[in-house]
């Protein structure tokens, strides 16, 4: 009888060395298809496999082809063998047909006019486990698989569908198609040919469908490494060329040579952008592999931009459908930054980046994963729990496979997640948007950053210019600043928006990282939406504090380590790294995230022990004794640690004596401190300030309510912490714990941990606790709880619409800008004067509410914002202050003379653009003040000054000055008489900044209010002139002559040296953290 | 089972701590801070320094320059400590002309400045800079009108108010206007008559350029008022401002009152004695946007009288004529106690005529002891002597003491002379009640200065004499901000 079938030709392309040649043939001699033919195509120099062939299928053709050439260079040859087939099955030599796989092939072609059909894949070794059922791809050609991985097969994906790609390892086309594509793109030698065919096919018209009746099992040899790849020209080392190498430069061949011009141009840049993201994403992940893989794809591309003209002309020749129709049928948005987002949503920072955690002994709770950098994101939504809802492209289509509507659960799924996240993010990104561009105003602490060269200089020198100078050493922060200024080659405007702007997300990451190992996915987003939905932060940046942004940032990441090292279930589950997973080493991370945050904010470092014990004392309430003496100890070591690692710092701070206390923060007055109402709803700046921000703290309470078991007992732990939190906070701006009065910005960071975290274990409590209790109030109280934290959020949200969150859009540069242009001769210092909170430079206490600062002439930058802890000599300023409000002087200007202060700054609040706000937020100086500076009858004030009062000093002697006449020497601490102040004039440049000062003299006597006066040598020709001390502190030189004459600072450079040394101790800690971690991946690789 | 498990008992301990938080934190916010507000705290217009003070001023306005002017006068330094002081006087008229002079102070003595007489200007402001503190400056006037004498004033002030005044017949008003301050001041002058508010124009915006002082004649804008309450308020600026009244129609008298810089809730007279045939009344002025409720507490030794209540509306004046209460008998000695409730406070004055057939001078103002000069901390106050070279023949007449304190309390009268203080008398007020030394036990201080010390809130004044009547010439203890002796 006449066959009624079309002709199929299948073509295997073998190289003859893998073992599952015979199998495939097999199938193939097994069809219950008539018409079929096999052509076996041989690549390679391997063994001969015609009597393997012979052996199986005797009446197959085989050819052998020159070389080694790809897998669809290779296939292409058939085009010039075959005449008169209908249809060429493409095969690969590792698929196994089942007996009917070509008929069903071959009919459902018919059936849906199909130019492309692909049979349903499984895996080779257990055919009930799916391998492909077609494939998708998103705009720039990244490929989606419709299952999850290692999905079973219960016939869920066995219907007809339109698919975008026709896997590789088993196509059946139909022969003029085929022709009229010419085949596969031979420049794709593997790994991307089958999107190739499968796009273009689509753009000739063609559909492409699965075919999911027709079985094939596939050993995807090369694509899982068991079997080299053998083309000539491509060297697949794993190292500098990658099978997910070859795919993605393949997926942007396809891109770049498949899209209309109109639409290449739409595509290109969407796919540069992302690809740079994906770069900048493995520079900080230090994932050099992928950094190659995505960078190799655009080079190899530029370096084939020519092949690309022809093939291109050759596209469009065949085009019958748009782009526009092409497009539809490919998956929205990227797949790849899903499937990256999604990863970060639902496992953290490092599976979502791939850094795969394969040393150490992997314990019961910790999931090995595996890098995922293959072309394939199939696993995107391998979380959903609502898979199966998905349309073909991803899409849902609200109803179940039976055609119900579907209710979904609120954040359910990874992609409602990752949405829920990415709106808190934008709604942050849009509160924030004004902030991202020009200078930041000069309010609060947010003055600019010295250059970066200065940071480094600052961090080092033995000497810094802070009150009337000081040999004590600064704050790590600077070497900070330094490292990031070096980085941004000296931006050093982005570099204070990157670390202020940065902590922001940084503390939502801290958070999200805490609270992973306590709740579900769900809950964690929750808890981290909420944690950014506090007010806490954008008070904190109204108000310019950046050590309540750094606390923001640092407390999350602190109290999960100190949970972690502390041994806390179930934070004892979680597996560590080599050293870093012992307690010596989990001590010394967790110090260093301290001395991190110490650095910008000193009362994290007290903060820190107080948390330990809240964690301790919160357990101890809930039963929980275990680990509370070792929980304690790793506290008060990782405080230890942190000291050491800021050690110059640290002892600096200690000799300064009573004042070491004032580096927390300096006291306030009680008029202006904030309500307890205020303290508790996190409302200490100007924005988010509604009452509505109570309903956050009442929602975080369920877990007290419904939780059990460990989520009652951190629940305990969790509210025990802010309540030491609000108490410390309440306390200290009350003066109620003396001296030690800690800025509440930063204090109140570990309460809106608590609240955040608590709202995430109420809702755990919800998923878990609820079970088998009859409806009740718990349940009224979880919807109660709910909607509370979903109106919570009210606040920050409106706070957002600002723009800037009211920080003040100019600061105090605008009334003092004329101290940048005062000009003139001489060097001169301006005194500070204000409540702590609305100063723009750091200081030292008068009184509660009233702070004093020394700057030198110009506005202040960042040096003048983190001083040392003591004033040392500049404390007479306090004096000489505090006598003057007191009544006990009228001349105050003559007592600020030795300083050489020719202007009193009182600033008036936080910013003169900043009008109505509440007294705890503007910050006004003490009243009173500026009556008893105009009491004063040798300061003059300047008028029209506003949100400032400024007040000369007629009786200023220069910081540098010289007159014929010496003065008496003196080594007690005391003010200068009237005689005194009078007959000085300017010598001498700034020192501060340099390494000295100089200037033209003439004789007579040299005066220099520089502290301490006995580390500073006056030379003259090489001659050092005679110093004497005056008023206890400052220096004379005596017998001076004319010339040139050079004051410069001779000590043994103590400092530098201790620095040197942090910095050292520093690079050691860096590189065994870092180091390590690069030897075990390159072991690995 | 864990001991996770456990927990679920431990519930209600953990909610019983974390509301007991929220009930502390509450609680605790209604609680006062423990530290005070920042900034100088309210000082009384005149306070004297504390003696380690590096250095103190004192400005004092109202006198004219010449001799026979309506009120040329002097001023008197007396040292509290055990060191002499010296100081600066520099003068300055109205017509900008100035002077200086030292002057040293020894200890625990007294100094009656002599201020070299301007080159031209009429009227006489003065800036008293001394090296140290603990002195106190007062000034004493005398012109065809009578003599007074007041405490200089020992800070400056944004506003100033005067309870008392009046320009019927031929009554003079006078504000005198002072900017010891290097900032320029602007100035408006508002009066509270029984017609109502007047704000002159001409009295706006008044420019006073550092070192300058000026004087405005009140009568010529606000004309045959009984009653008059004065605001001196600066747009810009700390000025410093006393009102000068020459009574010369019902009996003629000279007062120089030196103002008070803010309201207060509680005001005192320690002694007050009404005549036949003269007359004297308490006036109460509301310089806030509240009406207040003001009561008048008087007592005589032998009990408490019935108080006098009154709503004051804000921005006026309650003249109680004490001589017209027939409740308070006359001849019988007795104090008075004024507070205020419902708004910032009030601002109390006195006006005293004697009969036109007593002795001259027959007529006086004054200011009542505000708040804080009788709740200064030291419970010390310094009552300079009278003498002066120009004032021949005045004494001190009595010294009054009232408790203020509402339980008894000690006191002590000390006489401050170059060797040391030697107390005259001490023993116990009962609370609420007055406490006068008579002219013969004054008599053994001679024209040497008085400390006052008490053990607790007292007012204290003096008056001196000879005058028609009590009260025409008084001189307020002035408080100590330090121990004096140091």
């Amino acid at each position: 009888m006449e066959s009624q079938v079309p002709a199929v030709v299948a073509v295997v392309v073998t190289t003859g060395t893998g073992p599952w040649l015979e199998q495939t043939l097999a199938s193939l001699a097994g069809q219950n298809y008539v018409e079929l033919s096999v052509l076996v195509l041989v690549t390679g120099d391997g063994p001969d496999p015609t009597a393997r062939v012979g052996r199986i299928l005797p009446e197959a053709f085989v050819r052998r082809l020159p070389g080694r050439p790809g897998y669809g260079a290779a296939s292409n040859e058939a085009l010039g063998m075959v005449e008169g087939a209908a249809f060429f099955l493409l095969c690969h030599d590792d698929c196994a047909l089942d007996r009917e796989a070509v008929h069903n092939l071959v009919e459902e072609s018919f059936r849906s006019n199909a130019g492309v059909v692909s049979p349903k894949f499984v895996h080779w070794d257990d055919p009930s486990i799916l391998l492909h059922v077609g494939m998708h791809c998103d705009k720039t050609g990244a490929v989606v698989d419709r299952i999850q991985d290692g999905e079973v097969d219960h016939g869920q994906h066995d219907a007809v569908r339109d698919v975008f790609v026709a896997p590789g390892g088993c196509i059946l086309i139909r022969a003029d198609l085929w022709r009229e594509l010419e085949g596969f793109d031979p420049g794709i030698v593997a790994m991307g040919e089958d999107l190739d065919l499968s796009w273009r096919s689509q753009v000739a018209g063609s559909r492409v469908v699965v075919a999911p009746e027709a079985r094939v099992r596939h050993r995807e040899a090369v694509a899982s490494g068991a079997l080299a790849l053998s083309v000539d020209g491509v060297e697949v080392d794993g190292v500098r060329v990658t099978l997910q190498g070859l795919q993605r430069r393949h997926e942007l061949r396809v891109v770049l040579k498949c899209y209309s011009w109109f639409h290449l141009i739409r595509v290109l840049p969407q796919a540069a952008l992302l690809a740079l993201g994906e770069l900048l994403v493995a520079v900080l992940a230090r994932d050099r592999r992928r950094l190659r893989t995505v960078a190799g794809a655009w080079w190899w591309n530029a370096r084939h931009l020519s092949e690309l003209h022809g093939l291109r002309r050759q596209v469009a020749a065949h085009r019958l459908f748009p782009d526009a129709e092409v497009r539809r049928l490919q998956l929205r948005g990227s797949a790849r930054l899903s499937h990256y987002l999604s990863r970060l949503s639902h496992q953290g920072l490092d599976a979502a980046n791939a850094v795969v955690s394969r040393g150490g002994q992997v314990r019961r709770h910790e999931k090995v994963e595996r890098p995922l950098l293959t072309g394939s994101v199939g696993v995107a939504f391998s979380e959903d729990a609502d898979f199966d809802e998905l349309d073909d492209l991803g899409h849902r289509s609200g109803r179940d496979r039976f055609g119900h509507q579907v209710r979904q659960s609120f954040l359910s799924t990874g992609r409602q997640r990752v949405v829920a996240v990415v709106v808190a993010a934008l709604v942050v990104v849009i509160g924030t948007r004004e902030l991202f561009f020009g200078s930041l105003p000069l309010v609060g602490q947010l003055a600019p950053l010295p250059g970066w060269s200065a940071s480094w200089h600052h961090f080092f020198s033995g000497w810094q210019p802070a009150g009337v100078g000081t040999t004590a050493p600064a704050t790590p922060a600077f070497g900070i600043v330094g490292v990031a200024g070096t980085v941004l080659f000296g931006a050093m405007g982005l570099v204070q928006k990157v670390l202020l702007l940065g902590c922001i997300p940084l503390g939502a990451v801290g958070l999200s990282r805490f609270i992973r190992h306590l709740v579900s996915p769900r809950a964690r987003v929750v808890a981290v939406i909420c944690y950014l939905g506090l007010p806490l932060p954008y008070g904190a940046l109204g108000t310019g504090r950046w050590d309540g942004l750094v606390a923001y940032a640092v407390f999350p990441f602190i109290v999960a380590r100190l949970a972690r090292a502390g041994g806390i279930a179930p934070f004892d589950q979680v597996a560590g790294q080599g050293w870093r997973s012992e307690p010596f080493g989990q001590v010394v991370i967790l110090g260093a995230i301290v001395a991190l945050g110490t650095s910008f904010a000193p009362a994290v470092l007290p903060l820190t022990l107080v948390c330990t014990l809240a964690l301790a004392g919160g357990g101890l309430l809930a039963g929980q004794a275990k680990n509370v003496g070792h929980l304690c100890t790793v506290g008060a070591l990782a405080a230890g640690a942190a000291v050491v690692l800021c050690a110059p710092w640290a002892v600096g701070t200690l000799l300064a004596g009573r004042h070491a206390v004032e580096i927390f923060g300096l006291p306030i007055s009680t008029s202006a401190a904030p309500g307890w109402g205020e303290v508790v709803r996190f409302a200490i700046g100007p924005t988010a300030r509604s009452p509505i921000a109570w309903l956050l703290v009442g929602g975080s309470a369920l877990p007290l309510l419904l939780g059990r078991g460990l989520r009652l007992v951190w629940a305990a732990r969790l509210w025990t912490m802010a309540c030491a939190s609000w108490v410390l906070a309440f306390a200290a701006t009350h003066g109620w714990t003396g001296a030690f009065t800690p800025s509440e910005s930063v204090v109140l960071v570990p309460a809106a941990i608590a609240v955040a975290a608590g709202i995430g274990l109420g809702i755990s409590s919800f998923e878990n606790d609820l079970a088998g209790q009859a409806f009740g109030w718990r349940q009224v109280a979880c919807g109660l709880a709910l909607a509370a934290t979903t109106v919570g959020l009210l606040p920050a949200v409106a706070g957002a619409l600002g723009g800037r969150w009211s920080l003040p859009s100019s600061g105090i540069e605008q009334p003092l800008a004329f101290l940048d242009r005062s000009g003139g001769t001489g060097v001169y210092r301006t005194l500070w004067l204000g409540d702590p909170r609305s100063l723009p430079v750091g200081g030292w206490s008068v009184e509660p509410g009233l702070a004093y600062a020394l700057t030198d002439d110009g506005l202040p930058d960042a040096t003048d914002v983190w001083t040392p802890a003591g004033p040392g000599p500049a404390g007479m300023v306090a004096r000489a202050v505090q006598l003057a409000i007191t009544g006990g002087t009228v001349h105050l200007g003559q007592l600020l003379a030795a300083q050489g202060i020719r202007f009193v700054v009182v600033v008036n609040g936080l910013s003169p653009a900043a009008l109505g706000l509440p007294a705890s937020v503007d910050a006004p100086p003490p009243a009173g003040l500026q009556g008893a500076l105009l009491d004063q009858d040798d300061l003059e004030i300047r008028p029209g000054e506003f949100g400032v009062q400024v007040f000369r000093n007629a009786a200023v002697m220069p910081v540098t000055a010289a007159r014929t006449r010496a003065l008496p020497s003196t080594t007690a601490l005391s003010w200068p008489t009237a005689p005194d102040v009078v007959g000085w004039r300017p010598v001498l440049d700034a020192l501060a900044g340099r390494e000295a000062a100089t200037g033209e003299l003439s004789p007579g006597t040299v005066y220099a209010a520089y502290a301490p006066a006995g580390s500073f040598t006056l030379t003259q020709g090489g001659r050092r002139v005679t110093r004497q001390p005056v008023f206890g502190w400052a220096a004379q030189f005596t017998g001076t002559t004319t010339g040139t004459a050079r004051l410069s600072l001779r000590q043994f450079p103590y400092v530098p040296l201790a620095v040197a040394s942090e910095v050292a101790l520093w690079l050691v800690l860096a590189t065994a953290l870092v180091g390590r971690r690069r030897t075990r991946a390159r072991r690995e690789e | 089972m864990s001991p996770a498990h456990h927990a679920g008992g431990r519930r209600w301990l953990v909610l019983v701590v974390v509301a007991a938080v929220f009930v502390g934190l509450a609680l605790a916010a209604r609680a006062p801070g423990k530290s005070a507000p920042g900034g100088p705290p309210p000082s009384p217009a005149a306070l004297v320094g504390a003696a380690s003070a590096e250095s103190s001023a004192w400005y004092c306005t109202g006198q004219t320059t010449v001799a026979g002017a309506l009120a040329p006068g002097s001023v008197i330094l007396t040292n509290t400590t055990a060191r002499a002081v010296s100081g600066t006087i520099d003068g300055v008229t109205d017509s900008g002309a100035r002077v200086a002079t030292a002057v040293s102070v020894p200890a625990r003595g007294q100094t009656v400045a002599t201020v070299p007489t301007p080159a031209s200007g009429t009227w006489l402001s003065e800036v008293v800079l001394l090296s140290r503190g603990g002195v106190a400056v007062t000034q004493a006037l005398r012109g065809p009108s009578g003599w007074a004498e007041a405490p200089c004033q020992s800070s400056t002030s944004p506003q100033w108010y005067f309870p008392s005044g009046a320009t019927t017949g031929s009554d003079a008003m006078f504000v005198v206007l002072f900017n010891p301050t290097s900032t320029p001041d602007v100035i408006d002058l508002t009066f509270a008559t029984a017609k109502g508010v007047v704000h002159p124009i001409n009295f706006q915006g008044l420019v006073l350029q550092p070192g300058q002082t000026q004087v405005e004649s009140v009568g010529v804008y606000v004309q045959e008022q009984p009653s008059i309450a004065t605001t001196v308020t600066t747009r810009i600026g700390r000025v410093v401002a006393s009102e000068l009244e020459l009574f010369s129609a019902d009996g003629s008298g000279l007062a120089i009152v030196p103002g008070s810089p803010q309201p207060q809730q509680e005001w005192a007279i320690p002694l007050s004695v009404e005549i036949p045939g003269g007359s004297s009344s308490i006036d109460v002025f509301n310089p806030g946007p509240t009406a207040q409720e003001v009561t008048v507490r008087t007592r005589l030794a032998s009990g408490p009288l019935s108080p006098f209540r009154a709503r004051v509306p804000p921005q006026s004046t309650w003249v109680l004529s004490t001589s017209a209460q027939t409740r308070i008998p006359s001849g019988d000695p007795y104090g008075a106690v004024i507070d205020a409730r419902g708004g910032a406070g009030v601002v109390v004055g006195r006006i005293v005529a004697a009969p036109a057939t007593a002795l001259a001078p027959q007529s006086g103002m004054t200011d009542a002891v505000d708040g804080l000069s009788f709740a200064t901390p030291t419970r010390e106050w310094l009552v300079p002597s009278p003498v002066s070279a120009s004032l021949d023949g005045t004494v001190p007449d009595s010294l009054d003491l009232l408790n203020l304190s509402g339980r008894s309390e000690t006191y002590a009268v000390a006489v401050m002379r170059p060797t040391g203080s030697r107390t005259l008398e001490s023993g116990q007020i009962p609370a609420a009640t007055s406490l006068s030394l008579s002219a013969p036990a004054l008599a053994r201080a001679g024209l040497d200065p008085l400390l006052v010390h008490a053990s607790g809130p007292a007012a204290v004044s003096e008056d001196v004499g000879p005058t028609g009547v009590f009260g025409v010439v008084t001189m307020p203890g002035i408080p100590l901000s330090s121990p004096s002796g140091g």
